[in-house]
């Protein structure tokens, strides 16, 4: 280095070290071969500014060289290499790699993608490479899926699969069977298998999450009266008190009687109310209702403006 | 390396490394029970050295600041892997690649 240690940090011969340090800062900041690692002549400029700032960062040695007794080449610097020097030359497989840069990119299934889920795990770039995954898709019961199970799937070649259905899952949901896809080459891993579950809808049961929902009907005389009335869910009976006059639409929380869910826990289920009537008409029936004068002013559609 | 030749190559205070040790920001070897440093260890811990004295980067700073740069290191190796791999290709497929590529700018 040859050049003025003031022009080389872009300061006045009269700054303050509080200015000349907080100038050499930026400049660092801008040119650490570290932070340049593709940059070639950032080593050499930051060799230059380190040097500067080696003489006017120091009270003493500035005040030497401006009297003249040092000149810009006499700053001492140890030789050093720069960590861009090892990162670059072979981080792989070392404590200080990290993938997180591109591990998204190893999430499709074509060809680059294992090889970018293999460099993010910190693996080499040697021949070997996963196995492709392969994709299934599945219908399972709506029970099934509820309360786990366990189906066989035959693959294309004749062999089969065991796939374990956890209890809960969900329509569209994915599992992963980690080594049951198509071998690896040269030794490496065997890529997973993923099965796509299709839930198929259930006549009584829907699912909203981990929650499922259902209608009850119920008599008229339970709808007036109340009463004790069974709800059936999944896995049995219960018994519902329900209050005088439930109307249809009203509904009823079964806490903890829905789907089990991740956290060990369960959902919920939401019953909703439906009065049927008898299947035959009933003569006293007719005749109480023909009677029920209070019947006559409830209009139940007044306010849909009919 | 062992710990004692690691800390004299450094101008820094060995109290001040083993912080560094603990952040995570450097990761020795274990052999025996003893840390074992490299060149690549003394090489970044003169980074962080330069990262907080150099240019006033506090703690949460440093942590940021080393994990994208291990960040941008492993994106680097890959990219000159897949660069030096498709340099093996045919011309054709190179060109048909950069054409590709051109498409989804």
């Amino acid at each position: 280095m040859s050049r003025d240690p003031y022009e080389l940090l872009g300061v006045k011969r009269d700054a303050t070290q509080k200015e000349i340090q907080s100038a050499y800062r930026k400049l660092a900041k801008k040119l650490h071969p570290d932070l340049n690692p593709g940059d070639k002549d950032a080593e050499r400029k930051f060799k230059d500014i380190s040097a500067a700032y080696g003489i006017v960062g120091d009270e003493d040695k500035r005040g030497r060289f401006d009297r003249g007794e040092i000149d810009a080449t006499g700053a001492e610097q140890a030789p050093r290499n720069f960590y861009r020097d090892y990162a670059g030359a072979g981080a792989q497989g070392s404590a200080y790699h990290n993938g997180g840069g591109f591990a998204d990119f190893g999430e499709g299934d074509d060809l680059f993608s294992s090889f970018f889920s293999r460099r993010a795990r910190g693996g080499g770039s040697g021949m070997q490479m996963q196995g492709h995954d392969r994709h299934f898709n599945m219908e399972v019961e709506f029970l099934d899926a509820l309360n786990g199970a366990t189906r066989t799937v035959s693959l294309p070649d004749g062999a089969t699969l065991e796939v374990k259905i956890p209890a809960g899952s969900k329509d569209g949901q994915t599992l992963r069977l980690k080594g049951k896809g198509e071998p690896g080459l040269n030794g490496g891993p065997a890529g997973d298998a993923l099965i796509d579950i299709k839930v198929k809808p259930h006549p009584l049961y829907t699912r909203d999450g981990d929650d499922i929902r259902f209608d009850v009907p119920i008599s008229l005389r339970e709808a007036v009266l109340g009463g004790k009335i069974r709800v059936p869910v999944p896995g049995g009976a219960l018994s519902v008190t329900l209050a005088p006059n439930s109307n249809t639409g009203k509904g009823l929380r079964l806490k903890g009687k829905g789907a089990p869910n991740r956290f060990g826990g369960h959902g919920d289920a939401y019953v909703t109310l439906k009065i049927v009537l008898p299947d035959k008409p009933d003569a006293a029936l007719t005749d109480f209702v023909r009677d029920w004068t209070a019947g006559e002013a409830h209009s139940p559609r007044e306010t849909l403006g009919a | 390396m062992d710990e004692q030749e690691f800390y004299g190559r450094l101008r820094v205070d060995v109290s001040v490394v083993k912080i560094w040790i603990e952040q995570g920001w450097l990761v020795p070897r274990q052999a025996e029970g003893r840390a074992e440093f490299t060149d690549m260890d003394v090489a970044r811990a003169e980074l962080i050295g330069d990262l907080i004295d150099g240019m006033g980067v506090n703690e949460a700073g440093v942590d940021v600041v080393m994990d994208l740069i291990d960040q941008i290191h492993g994106l680097r190796g890959t990219l000159s892997d897949l660069r030096r791999a498709l340099g093996d290709q045919d011309e054709a497929i190179q060109i048909s690649i950069l054409r590709s590529m051109g498409r989804r700018r």
